[in-house]
């Protein structure tokens, strides 16, 4: 009788052999890069559960199942993404393409999106709401490096190009603004201006776009908040994050109680039957307000460690943008990381009470399958860029 | 690694690549000094005590328990007829200090809204507001539109100090008619509290700031309705059924948050129920003892109608003369009690008949008065020959019933009190009478201390002794159905929410017979005598073609400790056969009737005279 081991062992070795010579699946992985993300990932599914515990939700194995779904798929998601070569994106066409269709998309949401809490921003494909907000991030990152790194250092004709392409994001910017999705349109405003920065556009084209992203910026804000009397509330953010900044007494709803569910967590966590999260005191605490549940569940030892893998994250990504062989593949490298770095930051400060609340999902952790998957696709092009610059 | 150059650069900067790396380092900086103010707010709140125990308060502030029971169950009678029925409402309730705590720019705001909204003036509003109570209704009962309008204002913090409750209402269709017997509840129309940590509930006027809405368990949207008295009494775990245990979690302006509610506990599902009672015998009958009250003025009217077999009730009402007005009482029926008088003779005479003391062919000379210790008993008529033991229940000689308890006295001796009071006990007298099981009429028999020469004397003319309507009734259906005592029911099931018999009432099988079947029959056929015979005391309930049996009484009245010779109670015990299997024994009973119309004979048997021709007329359903 054969021995079933041997068996296996040669059908190893065989494969090895025929391996020989060509990179191996886990050999063109970015470990480094991977390993932040898994960890989110797990904090994201353990979060989802405890936020779950609240009494709006029926049942917090539901949401998990949920989440644990949607990494699944983001997954794939990202694999797929890691595998497409990202020069093919550094194309005049497909840039053209994606941001029509991104501005077509922005449209049609006020036309057929689902209103909630006065603003469109979903549409309903299937029984599942999808939010182009999210992957439009990915689309303006993928734009503007490729407007950065076509017009560097050329002469005045092709200045012509980063016009119609900053002409192109001012759209969708004002677009995203009418929604209105703040929260979106400070990242991606915060991002671009990063990404011109970093890149050191030359003083007369920076000041072009600058000029134009601010005013741009700016008029989209004045219209929201004075035109449509309804976006006020705007102005009260503002008001609420300056009087509970650096307040631990905020007499604010959301805020106060965000503190409160923070301050519960102690150094270690507080267990989950004291915990005051699952009384439904927190808004919004399976995405906008996440960090909270995080805090309470695990002390300042688990958002110290929170901070870390961000951080991990943004240095791994800011690695590989600056070891990238290209300039588009740099910009776009460093414009996938700042934009998830920034949000989750973002989305930190605000439950902390150090930025006025913007309704930012924390990525990775917080629920919902679109902010998921657009943070997959993100990791999944590093990953492509990673490996494209690491290659021996 | 091969790093590659691109494109142009000036000649002032750094390479290309340098410049962005070292622009790339610099957000990481900006990253990790957003990390470090994050760490920074976070040790300040979790490392340091600044926040205390508000966390804690947090989380208690943002739930209020609520106790919501069910609506009351329904109670019909025997056709299905609805006599007891309970409604929900809301209602609009105002906190007067926290409504006086708001500036009064805001308050006039307020009560201008809630203008628009109920109808009902500032002004009185603002009367409302002084008030020094922790709640007050401002309005009942309003209409789903304003309630839903009140929630929405509740809902943006509009309307501070102003409580939409919900609360519940007991609506009675028949009203006055079955008041003796359904009696009322309680509570539909306060607004209770409770505290939800077993500490004792706060009395509203030690409230000095707002409401703690937050600190109690709402009641008020299960207003505890308890029944007080008659079958909402007996019945009330099953009527009221138990609280489903809601949590609610609160908004930033302590409303319920949509979507937040939890259910901790389910509670029972009240059941309704099916009585005995028909409505329309029970209307007439009251609508009779009304009538007859006003027109003898007496203070007490009372009828009952029973089943001698299965002992369902048909009708059971009691009304009582408050200054010159009829008014129906919550419980009489139940729960009054008095001295028989002549009625008990029945059940003295079939004692000494089982005894063998007595027998149908003995005769009493009761012309002769008859001395018992210090008391002599004698008959205010003539009669011109001896009398028979039928005879003497048919005139109710009181001197022929003492001489039947001498002789039973002769024979007995010492042994006569316990002899005694055992039969009158095996009648279900000296005992409180179970109603559907649950022990509600009262009777009281001599205790064998307080005994004397005289007790057994008294006893048998229905002395010294004290039975409810119940127990007289239930007795003289012992001498309808063959000597069995049957016990008094009022509710024939219990119903749950889906019509489903949870529980079924019966006679507890096999009954046994408390007296001889014998001279229960015997007795019945004297009690024939009464009503049939020429000179007998219940001539006036006689009906033609109908062999109606019953007995009259009439006792004096104790008052201040004397018997009253101007005030008596009239009873009139029938037994009526209606159908071939169907013998009804009816009660009537006046208490404090007036001189002149003071024999039972005049007055309470009339009464049952129209009962029995109603009966007869109309049958039973």
């Amino acid at each position: 009788m054969k021995p079933v081991v041997s068996f296996h062992w040669k059908k190893a070795q065989r494969y090895l052999a025929a391996a020989r010579g060509r990179e191996l699946p886990w050999q063109t992985v970015d470990l480094a890069l991977l390993a932040p993300v898994l960890t989110l990932c797990v904090f994201g599914m353990l979060a989802v559960f405890w936020a779950g515990l609240s009494p709006q939700f029926s049942s917090p194995l539901a949401l998990l199942r949920a989440k644990v779904a949607s990494v699944l798929f983001g997954a794939i998601v990202g694999i797929s993404f890691s595998r497409i070569d990202y020069h093919c994106y550094e194309d005049r066409r497909f840039q053209l393409a994606v941001s029509l269709a991104a501005i077509a998309f922005l449209v049609l949401l006020f036309f057929v999106g689902l209103e909630e809490s006065g603003a469109n921003l979903r549409f309903l494909v299937f029984n599942r709401t999808i939010q182009p907000t999210e992957y439009i991030k990915i689309i303006v990152v993928l734009v503007l490096s490729y407007t950065i790194a076509e017009t560097y250092g050329k002469d005045l004709p092709d200045y012509f190009i980063g016009s119609i392409h900053s002409l192109l994001l001012s759209i969708l910017l004002v677009l995203i603004a009418l929604q209105p999705d703040y929260g979106v349109v400070l990242i991606l405003l915060a991002t671009s201006l990063s990404m011109l920065i970093v890149a050191r556009v030359r003083a007369r084209r920076s000041i072009f776009f600058v000029t134009l992203f601010v005013a741009l910026g700016g008029l989209t804000f004045l219209i929201v908040c004075f035109v449509l009397a309804k976006d006020f509330y705007v102005l009260d953010r503002f008001r609420i994050f300056l009087e509970c900044f650096l307040v631990v007494d905020c007499k604010e709803f959301q805020l106060s109680n965000g503190y409160k569910v923070i301050a519960s967590g102690k150094l270690f966590g507080n267990h989950i039957v004291n915990a005051i999260h699952p009384h439904g005191v927190l808004p919004m605490e399976c995405n906008d307000f996440i960090f909270c549940v995080i805090a309470e569940e695990m002390g300042f030892v688990g958002v110290a460690l929170l901070l870390l893998v961000y951080l991990w994250f943004i240095q791994r990504g800011f690695f590989v943008a600056k070891y990238c062989r290209d300039f588009f593949g740099q910009l776009i490298a460093f414009g996938l990381t700042w934009i998830i770095g920034f949000q989750a930051l973002l989305n930190i400060l605000v439950a902390t009470g150090l930025f006025p609340i913007t309704g930012i999902t924390l990525p990775f952790v917080s629920h919902g399958g679109n902010s998921l998957i657009s943070a997959m696709i993100a990791v999944g092009i590093l990953m492509n860029i990673s490996r494209n610059t690491f290659k021996t | 690694m091969k790093i590659l150059a691109f494109g142009k650069r000036s000649r002032s900067d750094l390479s290309g690549r340098e410049s962005f790396n070292n622009h790339v380092d610099w957000c990481f900086y900006i990253a990790l000094a957003l990390c470090v103010s994050i760490l920074l707010k976070t040790s300040l709140l979790q490392l340091t005590d600044l926040l205390g125990n508000k966390a804690k308060k947090t989380k208690q502030k943002h739930l209020r328990e609520e106790l919501l029971l069910p609506v009351r169950g329904e109670i019909v009678d025997r056709n299905g007829v609805l006599l007891a029925t309970s409604l929900r409402f809301q209602t609009v309730a105002m906190d007067p200090f926290k409504v006086r705590s708001l500036s009064s720019g805001k308050r006039r705001e307020e009560f201008e809204k809630l203008e628009s909204i109920l109808g009902i003036s500032v002004n009185e509003l603002e009367k409302l507001s002084k008030r020094k109570v922790a709640m007050i209704p401002v309005e009942r009962a309003v209409t789903v539109e304003s309630a839903s309008k009140i929630k929405e204002y509740r809902r943006k913090g509009v309307l501070p100090g102003i409580e939409l409750v919900s609360e519940q209402v007991r609506e009675y269709p028949w009203g006055d008619y079955t008041k003796p017997i359904l009696g009322v509840v309680r509570g539909s129309r306060d607004i209770l509290l409770a505290h939800k940590n077993g500490r004792k509930p706060v009395s509203p006027h030690w409230l000095k700031g707002h409401f703690p809405w937050h600190l109690y368990s709402c009641i008020s949207g299960a207003t505890p309705q308890r029944g007080i008295g008659g079958i909402e009494q007996i019945f009330d775990p099953w009527l009221a059924g138990t609280a489903d245990h809601y949590v609610h979690h609160l908004d930033r302006h302590l409303n319920p948050m949509d979507g937040f509610t939890r259910r901790l506990g389910e509670g029972e599902s009240p059941c309704s129920l099916v009585l005995t009672i028909d409505i329309h015998l029970q209307r007439f009958v009251a609508r009779l003892v009304q009538e007859k009250l006003s027109e003898m003025d007496a203070i007490l009217g009372i009828a009952v109608i029973m089943d001698a077999h299965s002992g369902e009730t048909l009708a059971a009402y009691s009304a009582s003369l408050d200054r010159g007005q009829v008014v129906s009482d919550d419980n009489q029926v139940f729960t009054s009690s008095f001295e028989p008088g002549s009625v008990a003779k029945p059940l003295m005479m079939l004692h000494a008949f089982e005894l063998g003391f007595v027998s149908e062919d003995d005769r009493f000379d009761c012309n002769l008065p008859t001395r018992v210790g210090n008391k002599t008993y004698k008959d205010e008529r003539r009669y011109t020959r001896h009398l028979s033991p039928k005879e003497i229940l048919a005139v109710s000689s009181d001197s022929g019933m003492i001489q039947i308890v001498r002789r039973i006295i002769s024979n007995k001796g010492v042994r006569l009190s316990a002899d005694t009071l055992s039969f009158l006990r095996r009648c279900g007298l000296g005992e409180s009478m179970s109603i559907n099981h649950t022990a509600i009429s009262r009777s009281t028999l001599p205790s064998p201390e307080r005994w004397t020469a005289i007790t057994p004397s008294q006893l048998a003319i229905g002395y010294e002794f004290e039975a409810s309507p119940f127990h007289l009734v239930s007795a003289y259906a012992g001498f309808a159905n063959g000597g069995k005592l049957v016990r008094p029911m009022l509710v024939r099931k219990v119903l749950d929410k889906d019509g489903l018999p949870v529980k079924e009432f019966s006679q507890k099988r096999p009954l046994k017979p408390c007296f001889s079947p014998r001279y229960a029959t015997l007795i019945h056929d004297y009690l024939k005598a009464v009503v049939s015979m020429k000179g007998g005391t219940g001539r006036r309930a006689a009906i033609e073609g109908l062999d109606i049996a019953g007995k009259t009484g009439t006792s004096r009245r104790l008052v201040h400790g004397k018997y009253s010779r101007k005030s008596h109670n009239a009873t009139f015990v029938g037994i009526l056969p209606v159908e071939e299997n169907l013998t009804l024994v009816i009660g009537v009973f006046f208490q404090d009737v007036k001189k002149g119309s003071d024999y039972a004979g005049v007055v309470c048997a009339p009464v049952f005279r129209e009962i029995a021709m109603y009966l007869i007329e109309r049958g039973i359903k």
